[in-house]
């Protein structure tokens, strides 16, 4: 998201422009993080009555403060805000950005509240609150530390924060590009896409430095690793100076050696959110209410899915058994709604979740 | 417990009157056409200024329910009037459209009761003569109609959570010169405390402290059978943006400066008249630390009255109106041409009967042009000891698209066609000499409303996709109870109102659900007890739940709400100065509620006002 989109979505409570957007909420942010759907979610699990289904974290309206944490059981029954029933009715907050599972721990990031709710997976009760953050974005871990991307402000370098998992304080910053976005780590080495640019920034996780800077796309955004070991970085697209979009979204391609070996260009712009199958070969991104499919090697992407019927795709996430869940965000207007489809592209189940569903966690037994 | 205090107050009048046929006046004023010269109808409300320490959007609320949507406490104030948007209401001062040329709405909170004359409403869409936007109604504020005397005024008010208020005013009038003079300072820290929702924690709210400063200048000359009328208002405010609940530590900020100036120019010729209007607004936004955003309005109208004999009253005119606006979003806008026509007859036929038939049709250049026909009439009744009134209207209604609806980067839609509605009402109002209440039932149908969809490639793009069905009751019943030396006024105000979604946007659920933030119910209740020179104030309000999605979902559904406010006022009068001492606890049951959703609104809280009037 661009620094202007933000601000457009940020100036209508306070300056009327409410009015005419109906209490439109933040628009599509461009990230999820594949981290969501890696090998940490969903691997087997304690989560309780939560160890089998899935997450959807429902971003909220923007500056409503709410935001909340749905989950889709395997027999397909929705329990939605878990996290105020399970907390005496308190509100998650506002914009509710990502959440991170760690075992049976869960890391809820508020972006616009400032702040990381670490909960009980099982009980989804708060164990502790972060507020040391500044418009946190996405989490990731290894070993005892966990690694946080902060826009921080439109004005200033994003930011790592070093977590360490044990005590809940931070350790460290790190500084990096503006508008520090998704994560991945490889080899040792956390990648950081910097969203208001076009960079990707790479930290050394021993020397907690910053090694590397690689240009990539337009506004990068996810990043998967996929099953070769090879990143791919999804490129949103931005806009030209006369703020018509610049169709210029990309996938970019970066080796073992942090070189880009590949880019394709999408020839559109793209939500910066995007998921892949669980051997890790198929990535899903999309625009507007179409989800398109790219194989890995394959020279060009296709269209997985169209649906006519929804009004604004504003998350994407791949089960363990390969279907698709599609977040709706029904422009903020209402409920959101997550659509459910095979390989295949057929659709096979819609739910009602909370408002702005914009990622999914996936637990298994 | 509290509602049955509310009901129990509620009812306490009727067992009054039911006691005693002592009833006396009636508080709730209707004032005709003439004294709002802007309006098209014959029935406009008074909004009452006596209390020169509130806000527009308290006024406004606590006197005729009509709905505010506060973004925390003195914070950003926008209107739904009869279950409209902010845009949908037509605000006038001296009779030119104020409302943000970008946003096309008004902050009532900007506009402070010490600066302000006179306001009045009017609801429904024939309530303008022009102007675009009056889908909900109309407000009026001030207009050059005033008699000034040499008087004087200092006004001090201090309060819970840093509150304080300095204000001056005078007035003056020599030979053909009379003018006023207005001036106040507000602030406030706002860290007032609440409970935070689902924990045993008493939070301080931080980040919500105000400041305004106010300047009013107004000066007249007159001569012969002309007036040259100028008023200037400078405002500046500068305000942490209250955040949410849970987002405590939040540090953005909006500083407003606004420029609102017009020049009137008045003929009154045999039974004609001629009054021309230039006024120019300059306002400017900053947000944070991003670039000012800045628009510019000048507007020139000109209306001719005419009295035709004994049964007609004509009045015509026009209106030019140059809207633009430069910000890093708003880049390149040509000035944005308006051109109005109207013609409003007023024929009454006799002592009972009167109709009045208008005309307006405006055009926007590269927006479209609406034509409006309207239609009123009015029946009295005149008995020995009491007068029913009745009236019935049609009319069309319509709202441009806003500045930043067509020109805003990205997303701006410059092929948006004007919003578009009809309107019908009908009313009752019944006065005794001692006793007034009456009814008013509507109903509008509009198309075409403008919401902001999401578009592939993150952008936002406004389209004419909603249509909506509102239809509501207002009622109001005011009294006056004498007993001895004391004197007991009350006042009633109900107000239901349905405001339909007629889309199926964004999913068929959503079609035939009430539109979010606004009620389907509110309720005032004010009564003041005079005891010699002693008054006592006792005002409640009840808010019904606002929905805040088009599925009417409970889960982000806003609780409703009671207030009890009270105050008591002192006059000290020493030779001929007077100084009016108020004490006033407001949210005296302290509850918790929230006027926009997950934004605290400040429990009990306690106000000392100190007028001197020379």
């Amino acid at each position: 998201m661009t620094q202007a989109k933000y601000l457009f979505n940020s100036l209508p409570l306070y300056i009327l422009f409410f009015t005419t957007l109906f209490f439109v909420s933040c628009t599509e942010d461009p990230e999820v993080n594949p981290q969501n759907v890696s090998s940490d979610d969903t691997s087997e699990n304690t989560l309780g009555s939560f160890s089998s289904g899935v997450f959807v974290i429902n971003e909220g309206n923007f500056l409503s403060a709410d935001g909340s944490i749905s989950f889709i059981d395997s027999e397909g029954v929705v329990q939605n805000d878990i996290f105020s029933e399970n907390n005496a009715s308190l509100p998650l907050g506002d914009v509710v950005q990502s959440m991170y599972l760690r075992d049976t721990t869960a890391f809820i990031l508020v972006n616009n509240s400032n702040k990381i709710e670490v909960v009980d997976g099982d009980e989804m009760t708060v164990v502790h609150t972060i507020s040391e953050v500044a418009l946190p974005r996405y989490m990731v871990s290894e070993g005892d530390y966990g690694y946080i991307s902060e826009w921080v402000s439109f004005s200033d370098r994003g930011r790592i924060s070093i977590l360490d998992l044990n005590t809940y304080e931070i350790l460290d910053t790190i500084n990096v590009g503006f508008g520090a976005e998704a994560l991945a780590i490889r080899d040792n080495k956390l990648y950081v896409s910097n969203n208001f640019e076009k960079t990707l920034s790479i930290m050394d996780l021993n020397t907690r430095e910053i090694i590397q800077t690689i240009t990539v796309g337009t506004s990068p955004a996810a990043m998967i690793i996929d099953q070769n070991g090879d990143l791919w970085i999804l490129c949103s697209g931005g806009y030209n100076a006369d703020f018509t979009l610049a169709n210029n979204g990309s996938l970019v391609r970066i080796d073992s050696n942090d070189e880009v070996i590949q880019e394709i260009s999408l020839g559109m712009n793209v939500s910066g959110r995007m998921a892949a199958n669980v051997d890790l070969s198929i990535l899903y991104f999309y625009s507007g209410t179409t989800v398109y499919s790219y194989g890995i090697g394959d020279q060009s992407y296709d269209t997985f899915i169209e649906n006519t019927s929804a009004i604004a795709f504003y998350g994407v996430g791949v089960a363990p058994n390969g279907d698709v869940y599609i977040g709706d965000s029904k422009g903020f207007q209402s409920i959101g709604s997550v659509y459910v489809y095979d390989q295949m592209g057929s659709e096979k189940e819609e739910f009602e979740v909370g408002r702005g569903p914009n990622g999914f966690i996936f637990t298994s037994e | 417990m509290k509602v049955v205090v509310f009901w129990m107050t509620f009812l306490c009048p009727f067992f009054l009157k039911a006691q005693s046929d002592t009833v006396l006046m009636r508080p709730i004023e209707i004032m005709g056409f003439g004294l709002v010269p802007y309006a098209t109808g014959e029935v406009v409300r008074v909004i009452h200024t006596v209390d020169p320490f509130k806000t527009l959007d308290a006024t406004l609320f606590s006197q005729a329910g009509v709905y505010m949507k506060n973004y925390g406490h003195q914070q950003l104030s926008t209107i739904s009037f009869r279950g409209t948007s902010a845009v949908h209401t037509n605000v006038l001062w001296h009779g030119i459209p104020v409302n943000a040329p970008t946003l096309g709405s008004t902050d009532f909170s900007q506009w402070h009761t010490w600066m302000i004359d006179d306001v009045a409403i009017q609801p429904g869409n024939q309530g303008a003569l022009y102007g675009s936007g009056s889908i909900g109604g109309t407000v009026f504020i001030d207009h050059f109609n005033k008699i000034r005397t040499n008087t004087a005024a200092i006004g001090w008010g201090l309060g819970s959570f840093g509150y304080n208020f300095q204000g001056a005013r005078a007035e003056y009038k020599k030979d053909q010169l009379q003018g006023t003079t207005h001036i106040y300072r507000e602030a406030i820290n706002n860290d007032f405390t609440y409970p935070l929702k689902g924990t045993d924690l008493i939070q301080t709210q931080k980040n919500a402290a105000a400041l305004s400063y106010g300047f009013r200048q107004e000066l007249q000359h007159f001569w012969n059978n002309q007036r040259l009328s100028l008023d200037l208002l400078l405002f500046y405010q500068h305000r942490e943006s209250q955040p949410v609940i849970s987002q405590n530590e939040g540090q953005d900020f909006i500083k407003t400066h606004n420029i609102k100036s017009v020049v009137e120019h008045f003929i009154d010729i045999n039974k004609r008249s001629i009054s021309t209007t230039l006024g120019w607004m300059n306002d400017q936004m900053i947000y944070n630390q991003n670039p000012a955003i800045r628009s510019q309005q000048i507007t020139l109208t000109q209306r001719y009255e005419y009295d035709i004999g004994d049964h007609f009253h004509l009045n015509s005119g026009f209106l030019i109106n140059l809207l633009t606006a430069k910000g890093s979003n708003l880049e390149n806008i040509n000035p944005q041409k308006q051109l109005d026509f109207f013609v409003i007859v007023t024929y009454r036929i006799n002592d009972r009967w009167s109709s009045t038939w208008g005309l307006r049709e405006s055009f926007m250049i590269d927006a479209g042009s609406k034509l409006l026909p309207s239609l009123g009439a009015e029946r009295k009744w005149i008995f020995p000891k009491s007068s029913l009134v009745s009236h019935a209207k049609i009319a069309q209604g319509f709202r441009y698209p806003t500045l930043n609806d067509r020109f805003w980067l990205p997303g701006g839609n410059p092929s948006l066609n004007p919003e578009q509605s009809a309107s019908t009402e009908i009313g009752f109002e019944l006065r005794y000499p001692k006793f007034n209440t009456q009814v008013n039932i509507y109903q509008t149908w509009a198309q075409d409303w403008i919401l902001w969809l999401p578009q592939s490639g993150n952008i936002w793009r406004p389209e004419n996709i909603q249509k909506v069905a509102i239809s509501g009751i207002d009622y109001a019943l005011g009294y006056q109870y004498f007993f001895n030396e004391t004197e007991l006024e009350s006042e009633v105000v109900l107000n239901y109102q349905c405001s339909i979604n007629k889309s199926a946007y964004p999913s068929q659920a959503a079609y035939g659900n009430q539109l979010p933030y606004v009620p389907y119910f509110t309720a005032i209740w004010s009564n003041k007890i005079h005891i010699k020179k002693w008054t006592i104030a006792l005002d409640q309000s009840y808010t019904s739940r606002r929905y805040t999605t088009l599925d009417e979902s409970d889960t982000y559904a806003v609780a409703p709400y009671f207030l009890l406010d009270m105050a008591i006022d002192y006059p000290l009068i020493l030779g001929k100065v007077t100084t009016q001492t108020s004490f006033k606890a407001n949210n005296i049951f302290n509850n918790y509620y929230e006027n926009i959703q997950n934004r605290a609104m400040p429990g009990i809280n306690f106000q000392l006002q100190i007028i001197t009037k020379l």
